[in-house]
């Protein structure tokens, strides 16, 4: 039961990192659920696990690489609508390759040390900081850009 | 490092807070030199800042039921096909397992007389609620209902409060207060004192009969629940979620 708590307590993180990487139109709390329901399967791995955000997270990770190849999660049909955050962020982090996006919402949201990321993704830890500063470069460049275009108008 | 060249990989080290002293020393009296790596790294931290506060409100979201029962390794409506006696059996077990996170699990009666209330109510153009004062209402459902009955304020919804209604129950009496929108979209919040209970569940969602969705909530003075057959789950969670504040605050 210990370890269901502590992935319990942990929903709302798996939520937020979901919706913020769902501007691909994939339903976040499908992501979030076809996780949960692998955590629960797998639970007993759960005990051995170090670090149970990471294999949460490495969960997640696996269920939308799974999805990004094209295949939806079985019942996807939430649309993303009301999402916070604003189109802004969903167009802006939707011009990121998902790798990319992964990166950058690990570290800026989970505030994760970039050995977790690694972990997370299954990366070196190498690939974790270039793709990290390229994906900040990127989106900074996209919002530039949209504030001179709001300006021109 | 060396002063000739900035490693890249610092000065994101440097951001998520990850450099050494010495380093971060360094780190430092370069952006001090270079204007333009400054303005790149107070850029970088917006886009964290911005990226963080846009997503923060998510955490705060009560956790849908279908998650939770996703977390037992129960797929959700499989359940409703079980024969009564196993589903009795695994309420029992899910019960016997549960922690503060999980929630009951079968969707109970006060989901099915919410939905019904708001399908007879709702879409009544002429009468749908009685024809008195908010606070005159109100204070006839207190009444009837032996316990003070609020309207809570669904405005931040969009939805201004029309009215309310006494109903039938089983054992006692119940209400029905109804809201709308500009649009004409309405959503109803029963009161069912009879399903008050000494645990509070928190907010459970339960797609009704028809594409009617439920988001309902029990504590040890009433059962609440809130219907719509217009809204999203999504849409009905935010009014829900107001509600629920509102009135457990």
């Amino acid at each position: 039961m210990q370890a269901q708590e502590h992935i319990a307590a942990l929903i709302p993180h798996l939520r937020r990192y979901a919706r913020a990487l769902a501007a691909t139109g994939a339903a976040p709390d499908e992501l979030v659920r076809a996780t949960l329901e692998r955590a629960a399967q797998e639970l007993r791995l759960a005990h051995a696990q170090a670090d149970l955000r990471v294999w949460l997270f490495s969960l997640l990770h696996e269920t939308y690489v799974a999805n990004a190849a094209g295949r939806d999660v079985e019942g996807a049909v939430t649309p993303a609508e009301g999402a916070p955050g604003g189109a802004a962020f969903e167009r802006a982090i939707a011009t990121l390759p998902p790798l990319q996006r992964e990166i950058f919402l690990l570290v800026t949201l989970e505030d994760m040390s970039y050995e977790q990321v690694a972990k997370t993704l299954d990366i070196p830890i190498g690939t974790v900081m270039s793709r990290l500063s390229r994906a900040r470069e990127k989106l900074r460049l996209v919002l530039l850009n949209e504030a001179r275009l709001r300006q021109v108008k | 490092m060396n002063p000739a060249r900035l490693a890249e990989a610092d000065l994101h080290a440097y951001l998520d807070g990850r450099l050494d002293a010495a380093r971060r020393c360094a780190l430092e009296s370069w952006l001090a030199a270079h204007p333009d790596d400054a303005a790149r790294v107070a850029a970088y931290r917006l886009l964290g800042e911005r990226w963080r506060a846009a997503y923060a409100p998510v955490l705060e979201e009560p956790i849908p039921a279908a998650l939770l029962h996703a977390l037992e390794g129960k797929p959700p409506g499989r359940r409703s096909m079980l024969p009564a006696a196993v589903a009795v059996a695994a309420g029992a077990l899910i019960a016997l397992a549960a922690s503060v996170y999980l929630t009951p699990a079968p969707a109970p009666e006060i989901v099915h007389r919410a939905a019904i209330a708001h399908a007879v109510y709702a879409a009544e153009v002429q009468h749908p609620v009685e024809a008195r004062a908010q606070g005159e209402v109100l204070h006839w459902l207190s009444e009837r209902l032996h316990m003070k009955v609020q309207a809570p304020d669904l405005r931040a919804a969009g939805f201004a409060f029309l009215g309310g209604r006494l109903l039938p129950g089983d054992a006692a009496a119940a209400a029905l207060l109804m809201y709308e929108r500009p649009n004409g979209q309405r959503v109803t919040l029963y009161w069912g004192p009879e399903f008050r209970q000494a645990r509070e569940t928190g907010l459970v969602y339960a797609p009704g009969e028809r594409g009617m969705r439920v988001y309902y909530w029990l504590d040890d003075e009433c059962g609440y629940a809130v219907a719509s057959a217009e809204l999203s789950q999504q849409e009905l969670l935010a009014v829900a979620t107001i509600a629920h504040q509102r009135l457990e605050k």
